[in-house]
């Protein structure tokens, strides 16, 4: 298996989530997967798209994002809905905000995977360790131990709350609910689909039916 | 116990922290806040108030939950 990791490093946020990544990088190194490590300066669009085009299965990436695009160093898109096809057919793990919204849906569309969450990631300092633990421990599951994609999620998900429980006993509760609010918004797709291509009821589909009208009459 | 009054309780633990541990911050994706901005933000931040209450009551209903489990059994 061959990896790309992305990791900037540009503000606080960027601080700690290049620390979470060392240790991805370290699991990688330790299971003999093949990494290409794009850190700091050299995590750009232009570095991202020529490290792609040579071919990865794995993509990783430790950094901000938003609805439709994952930030690189110098706070530009690295990935976006134009270069995204770039992921169609690889596993995708990041631990950017939001980005499964749009973004993962369509490279799942595009018959990749997307783990991330569909909401702003948050965390407390004093629950670094903790929030490191749960940020990584699916990598672990799906690509250390090669779990499937829906038991990975599933288990990554009993340790956020497992978490949020030690934090309370701790004293930790802002953290607990951080990392409670984290869990809620963590996805896996394929382990699960996005939202709007779940079946829904009668509602949802009748609010689909007129683009659905259009965009058939388009089409004649 | 009220929203007002679980409010109330978290900013004295925020109070705590800010006198304490003056380091201390909670990451909103790029936003970094300290205890006291927090503290502020929860006045008047409908967003962020919804947000801690939502997961505080979520938080002990599961804890209720698990402790009813570790009495009684796993439930279907």
């Amino acid at each position: 298996m061959k990896a790309l990791l992305v990791r900037p490093n540009f503000d606080s946020a960027t601080e700690h989530t290049f620390a979470f990544a060392a240790e991805i990088l370290q699991r990688c190194q330790d299971a003999g997967i093949d990494t290409i490590e794009l850190a700091e300066g050299e995590a750009t669009r232009a570095r991202v798209e020529e490290e792609l085009a040579k071919g990865v299965d794995l993509f990783i990436h430790y950094d901000h994002g938003d609805e439709d695009a994952l930030i690189g160093q110098d706070e530009k898109a690295v990935i976006d809905m134009k270069n995204c096809g770039l992921l169609a057919d690889k596993e995708v793990y990041t631990l950017a905000c939001l980005s499964a919204k749009t973004l993962g849906a369509e490279v799942w569309r595009k018959g990749g995977t997307y783990w991330a969450y569909v909401e702003v990631v948050s965390y407390t300092t004093d629950a670094l360790a903790e929030f490191q633990e749960a940020f990584n421990c699916g990598f672990c599951y799906r690509f250390i131990e090669g779990d499937s994609h829906k038991n990975a999620l599933k288990r990554a998900k009993e340790v956020f709350t497992d978490l949020s429980y030690k934090l309370v006993d701790s004293g930790k509760t802002l953290a607990a609910i951080c990392m409670r609010q984290n869990r809620d918004n963590l996805v896996y797709y394929n382990a699960d689909k996005p939202e709007e291509e779940k079946p829904g009821g009668c509602l949802p589909a009748l609010l689909k039916l007129p683009r659905l009208v259009f965009s058939a009459g388009g089409v004649s | 116990m009220s929203e007002k009054e679980l409010i109330a309780e978290i900013k004295k633990t925020l109070t705590g922290l800010a006198q304490n541990n003056s380091s201390w911050r909670l990451f909103l994706g790029r936003e970094s806040l300290s205890a006291t901005e927090v503290i502020k933000r929860l006045d008047n931040d409908r967003k962020l108030r919804k947000f801690v209450v939502t997961h505080y009551v979520g938080l002990a209903v599961e804890m209720e939950k698990r402790g009813r489990e570790k009495l009684f059994g796993e439930e279907e």
